[in-house]
């Protein structure tokens, strides 16, 4: 069964001047200095994700949003959604 | 990203990058919050003043209610980086509830307190919500002296324990003091009690006049045993001991260095030039909004007009042009200094009247990060 991805509970998105910033509230303190700034498509992708998605969702929902091949979208999704989990702002199941 | 984004973007100076790029557009990013100006001590330097005068004026304070919408409203017009500041803030009851409400709307926040009133209730919150930064004054390294300061027996006792249970809550202490002729002499020490509690410290030399607030009357707190103190500027420590003290560790000596070399200088006809009422704002206990602190004089209800209304009418700060012959806005001192319109109008009662002390201070912490090799251009 394919891997579902989502927001972490514990994260409040801002939009501020037109940027959409997301703020870690909880956890480790050393999460509480970094903030992040979500651009472009990044966006998209990021309130997709307010909901349970598998990669195949987001692509679908990318390719179809900005009009790009399915193979640039995958690219692009997957490098996301590595950051994401790098960064510890989803969490997959 | 192919599909035209740049993803996903974090680092250490975001913060500060954001900040510059928001500034041109108004946003009130950075923001102060003095919940009350009551306060369970009674410090000779307070600039909030006298206790007696502020408490009668707690009823006029914001209602919970009030400052949770007030609260939306910040978040709703930009605010990220948020303090929580008084007085004492956590003599309100409603401080764990107004602080997890500014976490849970996304802001940073940071708190100054006193220590003495941290209980269960504020570090449950504390626990779940962690702030950025809690900062705790400490005014000597010794017992006598912080309560010489203080006026408020067993209230250096009462800090210990209260940064201990910080701490034991793994939260981020600081500790931060004013330098004053009364605890001068244990700068250092106060510095040492920093490092064995692994928490950072820092101190500021720029004593100023009490505020000049309707609630306090503008009168300081009574001192009862610092005969010959008139003002509370008396406290200040001489220009060049408190550059000395400054400039007594290797690493603050660089940080000025640093920040001598490096910050830009830009000549400007406009009297005030930080970020007070461009991105910066300060709320009062009574929901009364200024573009800082002691920016008094541009006071606007934010309860009355909404926030947004009043952060759009203190803006009418950045249009004050520097009288002619205002030489800080050229100075090339500005990084080292430590001076602003709003402190020079409480010392001097005119904003574009500096304040000698002040600049006296820049010019020896400059003698200080120059070894005397360099000679400062004073205004260009």
């Amino acid at each position: 069964m394919a891997v579902s991805y989502k927001q972490r509970a514990d994260l409040v998105a801002r939009n501020i001047a037109g940027e959409t910033i997301v703020v870690p509230i909880r956890g480790k303190l050393v999460d509480l200095q970094k903030i992040f700034a979500l651009n472009g498509s990044a966006e998209h992708l990021w309130k997709q994700l307010e909901s349970a998605c598998t990669m195949e969702q987001l692509c679908s929902g990318l390719a179809e949003e900005f009009d790009v091949d399915r193979s640039q979208a995958e690219t692009d999704v997957r490098e996301f959604v590595e950051a994401l989990l790098e960064a510890g702002l989803v969490e997959g199941n | 990203m192919g599909t035209g984004a740049q993803g996903l973007e974090a680092d250490a100076d975001f913060l500060q990058r954001f900040r510059r790029e928001i500034a041109g557009r108004r946003v009130p990013f950075t923001g102060s919050i003095e919940l009350t100006r009551r306060c369970n001590l009674r410090c000779v330097h307070c600039y909030c003043g006298d206790q007696d005068s502020i408490r009668e004026a707690q009823g006029e304070e914001l209602s919970r209610d009030r400052w949770m919408s007030l609260l939306d409203e910040l978040a709703e017009a930009g605010c990220l980086d948020l303090l929580f500041s008084g007085g004492e803030p956590m003599l309100r009851r409603d401080f764990p509830a107004l602080f997890a409400h500014a976490k849970k709307l996304g802001m940073i926040v940071t708190v100054f307190c006193n220590g003495t009133l941290v209980d269960d209730r504020v570090l449950d919150v504390f626990r779940d919500l962690p702030p950025l930064l809690v900062e705790v004054s400490l005014y000597g390294a010794a017992v006598e002296t912080h309560e010489r300061v203080t006026q408020s027996p067993g209230s250096y006792r009462r800090m210990r324990e209260g940064v201990d249970r910080l701490l034991a809550a793994g939260l981020r202490v600081g500790l931060k003091t004013v330098l004053m002729t009364i605890n001068r002499a244990e700068y250092a020490a106060m510095e040492r009690l920093a490092d064995s509690l692994g928490v950072s410290w820092r101190s500021d030399s720029a004593l100023f006049p009490c505020l000049p607030n309707q609630d306090s009357g503008a009168r300081p707190n009574v001192c009862g045993s610092c005969s010959g103190a008139s003002s509370v500027l008396d406290y200040r420590v001489p220009e060049d001991e408190a550059a000395a003290l400054e400039c007594s560790r290797a690493s603050r000596t660089d940080a000025l260095r640093k920040a001598w070399e490096s910050t830009s200088r830009p000549v400007t006809d406009a009297l005030y030039t930080c970020g007070s009422g461009l991105t910066g704002f300060h709320l009062d206990p009574y929901g009364g909004l200024q573009p800082c602190l002691m920016a008094t004089g541009y006071r606007e209800s934010a309860v009355e007009l909404g926030f947004a209304e009043a952060w759009r009418r203190i803006a009418r700060i950045r249009e004050v042009r520097a009288p002619e012959g205002y030489a800080c806005n050229r100075c090339d001192l500005q990084p080292l200094c430590s001076g602003c319109p709003a402190l020079f109008d409480l010392e001097n009662g005119n904003p574009a009247v500096r304040s000698e002390y002040i600049c006296s201070l820049a010019q020896q912490r400059f003698a200080r990060v120059s070894n005397g090799q360099q000679t400062a251009v004073l205004s260009r």
